[in-house]
């Protein structure tokens, strides 16, 4: 958007272009929404556009990861990869004739709610507007999170290269090179496979063994594709199969932790069958309750670790040295090529350090005194008028997002609706019902697995705490996200409502 | 507010990880995975000046460096190890045509001792020998590397163990089969080439049977689950080209003219219940080492001793390390 200045008034501004971002301006818009979408990035596609690196597809059966609005008969794979679900949600955009709402390239510096006028005032890179409504869809992993560690300057002085694997550079060459894959979370596990066969030689440094069933993904057949194209039921049967499936986890998960031990069984007898070495496979089972941390489906991450220039070093990064990596324990090991798997940043998302809201405070530090929260996972008390997509708690570790997603976005459709339809200007969770729905949460969350299974994961937050994720099933998160109820708002009607009505305006 | 840890494996079969890793590419095409494990740097100032000592461990037939694992934890706080990868095994390279020898094991001996240990028999220069420990087709590879090249054996090795080993007759004086007759009757000899050797057979078995098949074969009574399991996952992983070559190889090995020729001081060891090869072997290698240093008999024990009785083959080898050459 070179050259172009935003300056106005806008009835809703979504702040992100990704999976979340995309979903609310096609839902708000067939609703009579006027939407604008502010994208930073050069295009949509948010954690699609920005997760480049070789390998790279989704964890969830792609008929299930969509949009229940755009079904697609044309997945490729059952996990389709990447550069298909960018392509998908492009198509989105082109099909929902959304294009000239979404303005990439603008970031936003910051949003500040304005009491009196009861708008959001958000300030980007290329001009300011306002808004009624400001929806947040950054997403819970869009921001990198990059160990700090000794000895970075020295070793890219010394040549070395380091990228984040969500921020990968396609011309970036590793063949005959040493490369270290920091981390053996769901982007390693996708990654060392790409790379081993043309490593050089290739370090996984692993913190934490992950708990992986068989991935079994496979090309969906031309045939079946056409029927899926000819009778959009039977891809829909589909997508609810595996919607019924998944949910079942959520049993073991939140409420029979000790039910993971089948899951657990599945995960040991794919390592058998993969990796001969017992003393490798000692290295790679884990020993904490299978669910804790996500669980990964892969089936050529075990054979890559077989290979002979392939290394497993059971220690997480320590720092770098000129040519070189060391680990935790010590190890040290020669590496051309760092290759950073670290994950996000999910506990601390960096779009609260731009949102201000009642009396000019910060949403970041509204959270960082009293835990990341909200009401139902979307508002929060003090911001009045601020949705968040992807907020606190509605995570989850078995199912698509996307159902998430479509749920939020139904309860910010509903609150506009409500809005209009009740004369009201502002919207703010009153505490009391915010403090009411987190300690159902707590209670909630306290024998899960993720609170029970013995592990740190980018679930909890530094306290322990688990921030980001949903307890219970995405059907059950839907119900609470169908309908804004008043009671549990405070409601502000319009500025010129409470003025004096001017004379002559009574009859 | 965490659970217990559910860990599946005690650590002390948890690889550590080597210092560095060296691939040995040897000349007829063969590659050596080679670790070398270093011990944390001495407390005390006293022992600040010396270099540690060095340990190069082989493994047998079948199996692998995992297979000295905790052996492995319980050298490393106190030497330097090298443990590497028999043609064929591990992560080295599968053997190429022809290299199914004795020659070839003594051959890829030296060379790992060569890139990895240094010349007069000690590797710090206050007279500490270097301990070679074979584990039976180590030890064996260590036996023919006596007869086969003197000038390694005296350069790099100053004192060795021979554990759960022989070097003759091995087919004949097994006790895996049920006794059938004389243990050198030429009938019992078949038989046990025949079964075995057959790699194919044993992978074709149901798991469960093929598991404890080999734990007849290779372990006691006294060895506990896990390292049942652990032994026999090694011994399965093994690739099956390999444990049929060198099947064969051991069917007709007979290294006794190269036994008088290991100099060095030289330990043997032995469970009592092994049944590869029974205690009659080290008996007869005891008495034809020209620098025998005494047999450890370990009551009990079976085949696999580095996994079953670490504790005595670690004692054995550290024993040896620290006499006076």
């Amino acid at each position: 958007m070179r050259g172009e200045t935003l300056v106005g008034h806008v009835p809703v501004v979504v702040i992100g272009a990704g999976f979340a971002g995309v979903c609310a301006a096609v839902v708000l818009t067939r609703a009579g929404r006027d939407v604008l979408v502010l994208e930073r990035g050069a295009s949509v596609g948010g954690v699609w556009r920005d997760n480049a690196y070789p390998g790279c597809a989704c964890d969830v059966e792609s008929p299930l990861y969509s949009y229940s609005f755009a079904p697609n008969p044309t997945w490729s794979h059952v996990y389709a990869p990447q550069p298909e679900i960018l392509a998908y949600l492009q198509d989105v955009v082109r099909d929902a004739g959304l294009a000239d709402r979404i303005r990439c390239g603008v970031e936003v510096r910051r949003a500040d709610w304005d009491d009196d006028a009861l708008t959001w005032r958000v300030e980007t890179d290329h001009g300011t507007v306002t808004a009624d409504v400001l929806v947040s869809a950054c997403g819970g992993l869009s921001e990198p999170s990059v160990p700090q560690l000794p000895g970075l300057a020295a070793f890219t002085a010394a040549g070395g290269a380091v990228v984040h694997s969500a921020r990968w550079t396609p011309d970036l060459d590793v063949t005959g090179r040493r490369v270290a894959v920091v981390g053996s979370g769901a982007s390693a596990i996708q990654l060392v496979p790409q790379l081993a066969p043309r490593a050089a030689e290739l370090t996984v440094l692993q913190r934490t063994a992950p708990w992986i069933i068989p991935r079994r993904d496979r090309e969906i057949p031309a045939a079946r594709r056409a029927r899926f194209a000819r009778r959009p039921a039977t891809l829909r049967l589909v997508r609810w199969a595996l919607y019924a499936f998944r949910e079942l986890l959520v049993l073991g998960m939140v409420h029979r932790p000790g039910l993971m031990r089948g899951v657990e069984s599945l995960c040991r007898a794919h390592l058998r069958r993969q990796v001969p070495d017992p003393g490798l496979r000692a290295l790679l089972t884990p020993t904490y309750r299978a669910g804790c941390k996500r669980i990964l489906s892969s089936d050529d991450y075990y054979p890559a670790l077989n290979r002979e220039n392939v290394e497993l070093v059971p220690s997480g990064l320590a720092g770098f040295e000129p040519g070189a990596v060391v680990a935790a324990d010590g190890t040290r090991r020669e590496a051309d090529v760092v290759v950073l798997a670290t994950g996000f940043e999910t506990t601390d998302p960096p779009i609260a350090h731009h949102l201000r809201g009642r009396g000019g405070r910060l949403l970041a530090d509204v959270w960082r005194e009293g835990g990341m929260q909200a009401l139902r996972g979307t508002t929060v008390h003090g911001f009045p008028n601020l949705f968040l997509l992807v907020g606190p708690n509605t995570g989850q570790g078995h199912t698509s997002m996307v159902q998430i997603i479509e749920s939020q976005v139904a309860y910010v459709r509903d609150a506009l609706t409500t809005m209009e339809r009740r004369g009201v200007a502002a919207l703010e969770p009153l505490a009391e019902a915010q403090t009411a729905w987190n300690d159902r949460l707590a209670a909630r969350l306290r024998g899960t697995v993720w609170t029970t299974g013995g592990c740190s994961s980018w679930y909890q937050d530094g306290h322990g705490r688990v921030t980001t994720l949903w307890p219970g099933s995405t059907v059950r998160l839907r119900r609470a996200t169908r309908r804004v109820d008043l009671a549990e708002y405070r409601v502000t009607p319009p500025r010129a409502a409470l003025a004096p009505a001017a004379p002559g305006a009574s009859r | 507010m965490s659970a217990p840890a559910l860990a599946l494996y005690p650590a002390d079969f948890l690889p550590p990880t080597p210092a560095r890793r060296l691939t040995l590419f040897r000349p007829d095409g063969a590659r050596l995975a080679v670790q070398i494990h270093e011990p944390p740097p001495p407390r005390s100032t006293a022992d600040r000046g010396s270099s540690p000592r060095t340990a190069v461990l082989v493994h047998g037939w079948t199996c692998s460096t995992t297979f000295w694992v905790r052996v492995l934890h319980r050298l490393t706080p106190h030497l330097r190890v090298v443990v590497y990868d028999q043609r064929g095994h591990g992560r080295s390279s599968p053997v190429p045509a022809g290299g199914f020898t004795p020659e070839a094991l003594a051959a890829d001996l030296a060379a790992v001792l060569e890139a990895t240990v240094d010349s007069d028999g000690d590797s710090g220069g206050d007279g500490r020998p270097v301990v070679v420990a074979g584990h039976s087709m180590g030890a064996m590879a260590l036996v023919a590397l006596a007869g086969r090249h003197p000038d390694v054996l005296h350069r790099r090795v100053g004192a060795a163990l021979l554990a759960s080993t022989g070097v003759e007759q091995l087919m004949g004086r097994m006790t895996v089969l049920p006794h059938l007759g004389r243990p050198d009757s030429p009938a019992v000899e078949a038989l046990a080439r025949r079964t075995i050797g057959d790699a194919r057979a044993l992978h074709r078995l149901p798991l469960r049977l093929a598991r404890a098949s080999l734990v007849r074969a290779t372990m006691s009574r006294t060895a506990t689950p896990v390292e049942r399991a652990f032994c026999t996952d090694i011994v399965l992983a093994c690739p099956q080209r390999t444990y049929e070559g060198f099947a064969e190889m051991l069917g007709d090995l007979d290294l006794s003219a190269d036994l008088p020729r290991l100099d060095v001081p030289t330990a043997v060891l032995v469970g009592t219940q092994d049944r590869l090869t029974p205690p009659w072997h080290a008996r007869r290698m005891l008495a034809a080492l020209p620098c025998p240093k005494g047999l450890v008999e370990v009551p009990g024990a079976g085949h696999m001793t580095p996994l079953t009785a670490p504790d005595a083959v670690a004692a054995a080898v550290r024993d040896l390390a620290e006499r006076p050459a």
